[in-house]
């Protein structure tokens, strides 16, 4: 495989719309290009994804690369594990980037073995040291933060963190090629069938989107609590999260609540962590977000450590007075 | 069904922050706070055990690393898994993710028809997750990550529901395939009394490198794919103001009127 | 000397703390508050491995050594001590006694069954007028051609209501004292066998207390248990298993106290400091530890003792006395340490403290236990 200065990323794409994660890609793609002073290309794989390659170059891809396939309309592990090896083999980038999500987690680690080098999975920034790509990325439970380079610097391939990385502004007068490129997927290499995909849809405003969460942990105790904090995210216009305990404990419906190492990574305006211990696996998923209040009846929890305002009680005792006082306040 | 779980010993990830410490770009392991089996991979046994209820068959847990991770397959059997292999050699120290994986490859090629091949998810130290990845690729199985929970259907084809950020995927696969097991599965079993008894004194079988060739300058500190140039603890502390007040109503007074003068309400 | 745990021990104290905080703790307060015992907890202890560990194995238990079954009692324990003692007390106490005297056709009859958890066994030995005093026992056994007629009553029994099959002490003949007293094997079921739950306890509340009585009760002949003079002898290895079992219970509610004690000291700001800072409050969290160190060892030693078979009467006795009078300071200290909260369930340490208080009363008071220390020492018996 000839070696370029390309930097590939490998965009993701949902109904014609590049997801947020496809944007942060070329943002810090766009970074690292002009470190390496290469170029930075997008890869999109799907069918009918024209429109997605254009809006690639809108966020910053200096070329894009598409994938058409009707074998690849649905993703599936095995045949994009394929097209992506052989269309990095085709290109011959020297940083191949993905997005840590359900794609990335799954092909990520076998692209990288297909293509000779070593991934590194969930890098909360990259950057360039004369060729290098430096990674960083979150160990320990987030407990530590590790700085690694690559041994190889003829090809580099990391996944990054959801919403660790900014996208560029939309810039329409960016112009770039886009190029069909072609894979061959053998049939037997696809030993895996997506059968279903079910959404576990929260009522109200998403996780991600949410300006203000509240979220619970262990020290919630039941299911009831949680309706509590639901009534509480509503008068807010929040969103409801949790730890991994309450999930555990059947006081949530879905897993799709969890922030932190094993969920989701939020930066709300306004964080409200109840009953939560503060442990750093939790932390790592909701640490910038910009106003952290902790209400728990332990003073020496360590959610206290990382919040800017705390209240030490019981919620139950605190929190229905509080919706009140909120509802008050803006309805004034 | 012939099922091999992949388990690894790992620093308490439920231990006190307080107690992680650093020195030269090393993690102290913290006196006192026994090394435990990755929760993952407990999961993983679990998950296995789950299989094994059903269908029946053998659970084979396997790790990589010395005499001391003789703990964590003890812990796979107390659970109630029948055999366990320890994978100790000079050569395997020092290995990282992708070597792991090759290692576990070449050990796992010499047990006699395995149908399933069972991960955790990540590791609770460095969570790349990609040795369940990996020995997918070098056994040349299929793979499907993230599992939360898994059915075994007739004509050898597995069903597992996959975890996506808001919801899930149902996937089939054809045995013999590696999955990686996620927390979603739920909290793993006790070990049981019989099971520690029987572990404790179960001979667990300790491989090197004699036994499953692999090639010395793929595994071990060498082949090292990352160089670390530094371990940090993240700053994340904040100033903390205390809100107080002499009755719930009036710390919510408080509370309220410092988030509304904060713009956040 | 080797003073540190095995790999086999440090695993079942592990487990039976897990097991203790997933499956007592959750239901404890609504238990102890209706003073209600949980029956499904016995089937839970018993699938886990942790009902009968020092019985063997041929009979259904695990056939542990006495102190890895006195570290996994002491887990229990830290979460409720009358829940863990109603859960196991049959495996300990009737069961090493029928263990031991029974025929081999009663302990295939009686004990994987116990074991198991489907079948609770029940001693009954205190009467209203023999506590202490067993050759005061009035309940009577009277031979009638091929069956025996039981009639008395048993008071303060651990299941009594509940349980299914009685292990009765019954005086054969009141002339012989002592020596006429055996022990019968009595079932649920029977006619003129009939029981009550005792209400109002202060302390042992979500276990399971009952008072039983005997009216014209028929036994066969096949349900005597061991010979007629040999009831007390054949019941001492299970009342020495169930002390050991106490002491270790009892260590295990003071560490629990001590653990509420620490944390709730760093928690609690008064005067301007977590209350953990005022030097008084950090001389009673010492004291406990002090206490509960020395308790831990002592009855460690005496687990090991009675496993290697060496005679440990003196050290028994000890064991028990020592363990119970700490564990009812540890955990009174402990309610004051937490204030007028430390009264209220939302803490461990009432619960305890109630639990304590009933502890220095079963398996021989101190008083008993003094003088049974004293006779060893002095070789002269206090009382006869």
């Amino acid at each position: 495989m000839a070696q370029n200065s390309t930097v590939l990323i490998c965009g993701e794409q949902e109904e014609g719309k590049i997801t947020a994660v496809t944007k942060e890609l070329l943002g810090v793609g766009k970074i690292l290009a002009g470190g390496l002073n290469g170029k930075l290309s997008a890869l999109i794989i799907g069918s009918d994804i024209r429109d997605s390659g254009e809006e690639a170059i809108v966020y910053g891809a200096d070329n894009v690369y598409l994938v058409e396939d009707p074998l690849l309309s649905q993703y599936n592990p095995d045949s994009y594990t394929t097209a992506i090896t052989q269309a990095c083999q085709q290109i011959g980038p020297s940083v191949v980037l993905l997005g840590h999500t359900t794609m990335g987690r799954d092909v990520a680690g076998r692209v990288a073995f297909r293509l000779g080098c070593f991934p590194c999975m969930n890098c909360t920034n990259l950057d360039i040291d004369s060729k290098s790509l430096v990674q960083t990325r979150s160990v320990y439970g987030g407990n530590a933060i590790a700085v690694v380079v690559s041994r190889d610097s003829q090809l580099q391939l990391a996944t990054i963190k959801p919403r660790a990385m900014t996208p560029l502004e939309p810039d329409s007068s960016r112009k770039g090629e886009i190029e069909n490129i072609k894979v061959k997927i053998d049939d037997p290499a696809i030993r895996t069938k997506l059968v279903s995909t079910t959404k576990e849809e929260v009522e109200g405003i998403k996780l991600e989107d949410a300006r203000v969460i509240v979220a619970g942990g262990g020290g919630i105790g039941d299911a009831e609590g949680f309706q509590l904090l639901q009534d509480f995210a509503r008068i807010l216009g929040g969103a409801v999260g949790t730890t991994t305990v309450p999930y555990d404990e059947g006081w949530v419906p879905t897993t799709s609540m969890v922030i932190g190492d094993s969920g989701k990574t939020v930066k709300p305006d306004l964080y409200i962590a109840i009953g939560i211990r503060g442990a750093s696996q939790h932390i790592t998923g909701c640490s910038e977000s910009k106003l952290m209040v902790a209400i728990n009846k332990d003073s020496d929890a360590g959610i206290f450590k990382v919040s800017d305002l705390g209240v030490v009680a019981d919620y139950r005792k605190v929190l229905p007075p509080l919706i009140e006082r909120c509802k008050a306040l803006l309805a004034t | 069904m012939n099922i091999v779980v992949c388990v690894k010993q790992v620093l308490d990830p439920e231990m006190p922050t307080e107690k992680f410490r650093l020195k030269d770009n090393q993690v102290i392991s913290p006196e006192g706070i026994p090394l435990v089996i990755n929760p993952c991979d407990a999961q993983a046994v679990e998950a296995a055990l789950r299989v094994k209820e059903k269908h029946g068959g053998k659970i084979t847990a396997i790790t990589v690393g010395t005499d001391e991770s003789k703990e964590v397959v003890r812990r796979a059997l107390a659970m109630g898994a029948d055999e366990g292999i320890i994978l100790t050699d000079d050569a395997f120290a020092g290995s990282d993710s992708l070597a792991t994986a090759y290692i576990l490859a070449q050990a796992i090629q010499k047990i006699d028809a395995v149908d399933l091949v069972l991960c955790g998810r990540e590791a609770a130290d460095w969570s790349m997750g990609i040795v369940g990845p990996v020995l997918a690729e070098r056994l040349n199985l299929p793979l499907i990550t993230l599992a939360k929970n898994i059915e075994l259907l007739d004509n050898n084809i597995l069903k597992v529901e996959r975890i996506i950020p808001d919801g899930y995927q149902v996937f089939e696969v054809s045995l013999p395939a590696v999955l990686t097991v996620s927390n979603e599965i739920g909290l793993p079993r006790l070990p049981t009394g019989m099971g520690i008894i029987n572990a404790v004194r179960k001979e667990i079988p300790v491989w090197s490198n004699q036994d499953i060739n692999t090639d010395v300058s793929l595994i071990g500190a060498n082949a090292e794919g990352l160089k670390l140039l530094s371990l940090s603890m993240p700053e994340r502390e904040r100033k903390c103001e205390i809100v107080g007040g002499e009755t719930p109503d009036e710390v919510a007074g408080n509370l309220a009127g410092k988030l509304r003068v904060a713009g956040v309400i | 000397m080797d003073f540190e745990l095995n790999e086999e021990q440090i695993m079942f104290q592990d487990m039976a703390r897990k097991f203790a905080e997933r499956e007592i703790l959750p239901t404890l307060k609504e238990n102890v508050r209706e003073d209600r015992f949980d029956r499904d907890i016995v089937k839970k202890l018993a699938s886990q491995g942790l009902l009968a560990p020092h019985l063997p194995q041929e009979y259904g238990g695990l056939g542990l050594d006495y102190l890895t079954s006195a570290i996994i009692w002491e887990q229990l324990c830290w979460a409720s001590l009358a829940i863990t003692q109603a859960a196991t007390s049959g495996p300990i106490q009737p069961g090493t006694n029928l263990l031991d005297a029974g025929t081999e056709e009663q302990k295939q009859k009686y004990l994987p069954p116990v074991c198991s958890g489907d079948s609770m066994l029940v001693g009954a030995v205190v009467e209203p007028n023999a506590g202490s005093d067993s050759s005061m026992i009035e309940t009577s056994a009277v031979r009638k051609d091929d069956h025996w007629v039981i009639n008395g009553n048993k008071i303060f029994i651990t299941n009594g209501e509940i349980g299914d099959v009685i292990l009765v002490i019954a005086q054969t003949d009141k002339t012989q004292g002592m020596k006429g007293l055996a022990t019968f094997i009595i079932e649920r079921g029977m006619p003129g066998f009939s029981s009550v739950p005792l209400k109002g306890k202060m302390g042992w509340r979500g276990g399971s207390e009952g008072n039983l009585r005997f009216t014209d009760v028929e036994v066969p002949l096949e349900n005597k248990v061991g010979e007629t003079g040999r009831a007390l002898r054949n019941a001492l290895r299970g009342i020495d298993t169930a002390r050991l079992f106490l002491s270790a219970g009892c260590i295990g509610i003071a560490q629990s106290c001590l653990d509420s004690c620490v944390k709730y000291a760093k928690e609690r700001v008064q005067f301007g400091k977590p209350i953990g800072g005022h030097q008084l409050v950090q001389g009673v969290i010492a004291d406990m530890a002090m206490k509960i160190e020395a308790a831990r060892w002592l009855a460690y030693r005496v687990a090991d003792m009675k496993t290697r078979g060496i005679r440990h009467i003196k050290e028994m006795s000890c064991s028990k006395s020592f363990s119970a009078e700490m564990a009812l300071w540890v955990t009174s200290q402990a309610i004051k340490i937490h204030g007028a909260f430390g009264t209220v369930d939302d803490y461990p340490v009432a619960h305890h403290y109630q639990d304590a208080i009933v502890a220095t009363i079963l398996g021989g008071t101190a008083q008993m236990h003094q003088l049974t220390i004293g006779q060893q020492l002095l070789g002269i018996p206090a009382f006869s």
